[in-house]
């Protein structure tokens, strides 16, 4: 052996695969605190430097001064900027994201009521988007260019184009027409009645998760595309593994990388779907409340909303990051920010 | 390779429709003159009728009409949502992707940062401040459509700033802001065509949505997404008036998405490299010999085309033993005729004609799944690219342990065991730790140990070694030699792709010299090597350095001392 007596497994050393993960989230960690800091930032600046004065636009035309004064005391308006914005952080540290000026009551509290909902209404406009997308993905993957993958991918298309608010309006109409007793969606909350918690959210994910289905169909089957030309595959099929073979060992483990940072795209722009269509089924979630509080001007409100969600997004970014770095190592390697060039 | 200049009929029927819908949106109001938007509650909510083709809202206006009139609001957000998004994005990724450096870092940080979030959230901050209408919807959606406007143009460019066309400018001492307009700016806006078609899909989605959510523009004005909203309360009493607005947008978004689509294939084809140059004259084909009976591996007039013929009509044949050794240029159809043994051809290159023999059996005669059965027990291929090759999310030892479960091996102790034989066959120490590596975690030299490896596996009667010794320095290519010369004396036939004539000259019985998908000569090494009987064989020997370096010039002729 002497030759090969110098050469060295590389990758292998000490800190493994789980320091990498470690070092992975928080890296990921990191970037949700400069994320949130940034909306912030933008939030304030905003807020205080666009023209007006945004106690008097939140009270309306009619109010008094004295009224707008005590607005702008109570809000902080009447301290420098950075002081507030400092402040702000300071509260947001300790869970605390001020008091709505529509409802008169902490804004955590008043999301915490509300973000079940609009994170059960994701969650299976996520599951859909998967059981439905996924499938489809597949059987248009497996003869590029031909017949049932040009359908797909029409189908696919025209899901993009139709907004989920149309499709809502649509599905209730059906709903109507199939069901005589069809009297809208009513929420029910799950820990009244699972079955009747789902079966209340059934119309409401369908409309969320269609074009996230698009998403997945076109993202999934490129990707599938992409795999099935790879020169390994090319390998698989030379050892003459059987098809199911080859894409269970060899295709799959490959393909779910796309489908997991897909999956986490979805996910992000499920959370803006929701908010539309909890308005249109007139479900007490988050986006319903959101809308309310930009309706009302409702400053703090809409800000800690915003910001809430966009934790919940940058966390679903983390979390694709750490599946994907668990299977395959190669991206685990790849520190974020630094362009490593992967092959 | 045709170079596409015209837009894909798509493309230019959906610009056509879009063109009309424009139109119809700018005229209609004007012809129809307001007496069809007036309010009549003699005419609330009728359904579609001649008169009224899409029915009538809840003021008895002309839905038809009104969506020709809430076009006008729509559209113009839109056109002016990307308007301002695409120069924003403009200036930030022009000076991102001119500059480089700290600016790029800094800006597209902050760009990946607005583009992680959901851009609506960022339209309703804006809107909560500034409160709905046209401007204050065009403003707070600009904004949010500037980072992707900003990431096309900034990679548009990072590729022209390296192009050769603008470095001689630049040489030629013209001002940045000369380079960045007049011959870069051109150049981007064809690859920003597509993203304002996108775009403006996008927008019409968003001013939908939030004048839907009644939060855009305001009720006295109409727009597509204001009359959906409109149209919520009477779902069930009159559904027209919700069907065709939503009808309108789905058809307008979809245009917009297709010309998007089709002004992508547009700019991937401007950008693809010329056509590729036409073989000059068709070299004479080496005479047809017919293969010895026993051969081990017989190809007789094989032909592959894809677009055009790439390989045409060539025979060959290995013998048990044996190793010929198939030399050539890059580009002259060696692998691809490799690849036919296997029948491993890519997707869209066909064999044409031709017959394959391989250990006396013609494999085309068998079923699909006995052919790649057989395949695979007798062709064992060593691949030229081995980090491609191999599955990287798979420890190699378990990609090897797939070929010898090929042999009839069952047992998993009995396959480890073959496995690490495998491995230390071809020299790689640890074979316990490599075998539990993933490729990535191997350098180029141990991959194409382990590709060796695992076409040795199944113990195949024949072995494709597609340049097996490209990548790899003296020392390692030498393990790699010697094995194949071992193998040979184990009585293995063996095909040797290379085009490193020194190489050849150690390994080979016999040389094939293969040109523009054509046996141009073929012989024992020696004779061919030494006495070359084309130009073209002899152009060939005179390219390789150390070939020159001796003397072997063109025509000139030595005797045949071995290195």
């Amino acid at each position: 052996m002497s030759s090969g007596s110098g050469e060295r497994v590389i990758g292998r050393r000490s800190s493994g695969r789980l320091g990498r993960s470690a070092r992975l989230v928080a890296a990921r960690l990191l970037q949700l605190v400069a994320t949130l800091l940034l909306i912030l930032l933008f939030a304030f600046v905003v807020f205080y430097i666009l023209p007006g004065e945004p106690a008097r636009i939140m009270l309306g035309p009619n109010a008094t001064p004295e009224k707008v004064a005590a607005l702008e005391r109570s809000l902080g308006l009447d301290q420098p900027f950075p002081l507030r914005l400092a402040r702000y952080v300071g509260n947001l540290l300790r869970g605390d994201l001020g008091t709505s000026l529509r409802f008169a009551q902490p804004v955590t509290r008043l999301i915490m009521e509300r973000l079940e909902l609009t994170l059960s209404l994701a969650a299976g406009g996520l599951l859909l988007a998967l059981l439905v997308g996924a499938p489809l993905a597949f059987i248009a993957a497996r003869h590029p260019g031909g017949l049932i993958d040009r359908v797909i991918l029409a189908l696919s298309r025209i899901g993009l184009a139709v907004p989920p608010f149309y499709l809502a309006i649509l599905l209730t109409l059906a709903a109507g027409a199939l069901f005589r007793s069809f009297g809208g969606v009513r929420y029910v909350p799950p820990h009244v009645s699972l079955t009747a918690s789902l079966r209340s959210l059934l119309l409401p994910a369908i409309a969320v998760a269609v074009p996230r289905v698009a998403w997945v169909v076109q993202f999934l089957r490129g990707a599938l595309v992409e795999q099935f030309e790879m020169d390994y595959v090319r390998t698989a099929r030379g050892k003459g593994l059987s098809r199911p073979a080859i894409l269970i060992r060899h295709l799959l483990p490959n393909a779910l990388v796309p489908l997991i940072t897909v999956l986490g795209l979805v996910l992000a722009e499920l959370f803006s779907g929701a908010l539309i269509i909890e308005q249109v089924y007139n479900l007490p979630g988050l986006g319903r409340l959101l809308v309310t509080a930009v309706e009302a001007r409702d400053f703090p409100l809409a800000l800690g909303i915003i910001l809430v969600i966009a934790s919940l997004v940058v966390l679903a970014g983390t979390l694709v990051d750490l599946i994907n770095g668990l299977i395959d190592p190669r991206l685990a390697h790849a520190r974020p920010g630094r362009g490593t060039v992967l092959r | 390779m045709k170079r596409r200049r015209t837009l894909p009929r798509g493309g230019r029927l959906a610009l056509v429709l879009l063109l009309l819908l424009l139109l119809a949106v700018l005229l209609v109001p004007v012809i129809d003159g307001g007496r069809s938007t007036v309010m009549d509650p003699a005419r609330r909510l009728q359904p579609p009728s001649a008169a009224h083709l899409f029915g009538t809202d809840n003021y008895g206006r002309d839905i038809l009409i009104c969506l020709f009139e809430g076009g006008r609001a729509t559209l113009s957000i839109a056109a002016g949502t990307i308007l301002l998004g695409c120069l924003a994005g403009l200036v930030i990724g022009a000076l991102s992707g001119f500059f480089g450096g700290r600016v790029d870092w800094l800006l597209m940080r902050f760009n990946d940062a607005l583009l992680s979030f959901p851009s609506i959230l960022l339209a309703l901050l804006f809107i909560t401040v500034l409160g709905g209408g046209r401007w204050q919807l065009i403003l707070a959606m600009g904004l949010m459509f500037t980072p992707s406007f900003a990431r096309v143009v900034r990679t548009g460019f990072m590729q022209q700033r390296s192009s050769p066309h603008v470095i001689r400018v630049q040489v030629m001492g013209a001002s940045p802001w000369r380079v960045m307009t007049v011959h870069i700016l051109p150049l981007i806006l064809v690859r920003l065509s597509s993203a304002i078609a996108i775009g403006l899909a996008n927008a019409i989605l968003t001013e939908s949505s939030l004048s839907f959510l009644g939060l855009g523009i305001p009720p006295s004005e109409r727009s597509w997404g204001r009359m959906l909203h409109d149209a919520q309360s009477f779902i069930f009493e009159a559904p027209w008036f919700a069907v065709f607005p939503g009808l309108i947008i789905v058809f307008t978004v979809l245009l917009a998405f297709i010309l998007g689509s089709a002004l992508t294939e547009l700019r991937s084809a401007t950008i693809s490299p010329g056509d590729v140059p036409a073989p000059e004259v068709a070299p004479a084909q080496h005479p047809v010999v017919e293969p010895p009976a026993d051969a081990l591996l017989g190809i007789h007039e094989l032909t592959l085309a894809a677009d055009e013929e790439v390989v045409h009509g060539i025979s060959l044949h290995v013998s048990a033993g044996e190793i010929l050794g198939l030399v050539g240029e890059s580009g002259s159809g060696k692998t691809m005729t490799a690849l036919a043994v296997a029948d491993l051809l890519p997707r869209g290159v066909r064999r044409r004609g031709g017959r394959i023999q391989i250990a006396g059996q013609n494999p085309d005669l068998l079923s699909a799944h006995a052919r790649r059965r057989y395949l695979a027990s007798k062709v064992g291929f060593c691949y030229q690219d081995a980090l491609t090759a191999l599955n990287p999310l798979l420890p190699v030892g378990r990609q090897i342990a797939e070929s010898v479960r090929l042999t009839g091996v069952r047992d998993t102790e009995a396959i480890r065991a073959r496995v690490l034989e495998l491995l230390t066959k071809v020299h790689l120490a640890e074979p316990e730790t490599v075998a539990r590596a993933l490729p990535h975690e191997l350098s180029g030299g141990m991959r194409q140990r382990v590709l060796l490896a695992m076409a040795l596996a199944a113990e195949p009667d024949l072995i494709l070694a597609d340049e097996p010794t490209a990548a790899l320095d003296g020392e390692t290519a030498d393990i790699v030699l010697e094995e194949l010369g071992r193998q040979r004396e184990q009585g293995r036939g063996i095909l040797f792709i290379s085009h490193d004539i020194d190489i050849v000259r150690r390994l080979a019985d016999r040389v094939a010299v293969m040109r523009h998908g054509r046996i141009v000569e073929c012989g024992p090494t020696e004779e061919v090597l030494t006495r070359p009987q084309t130009d073209y064989t002899r152009l060939l020997l005179a390219s390789q350095p150390s070939f020159a370096r001796r003397g072997l010039l063109l025509g000139i002729q030595t005797g045949g001392e071995k290195p």
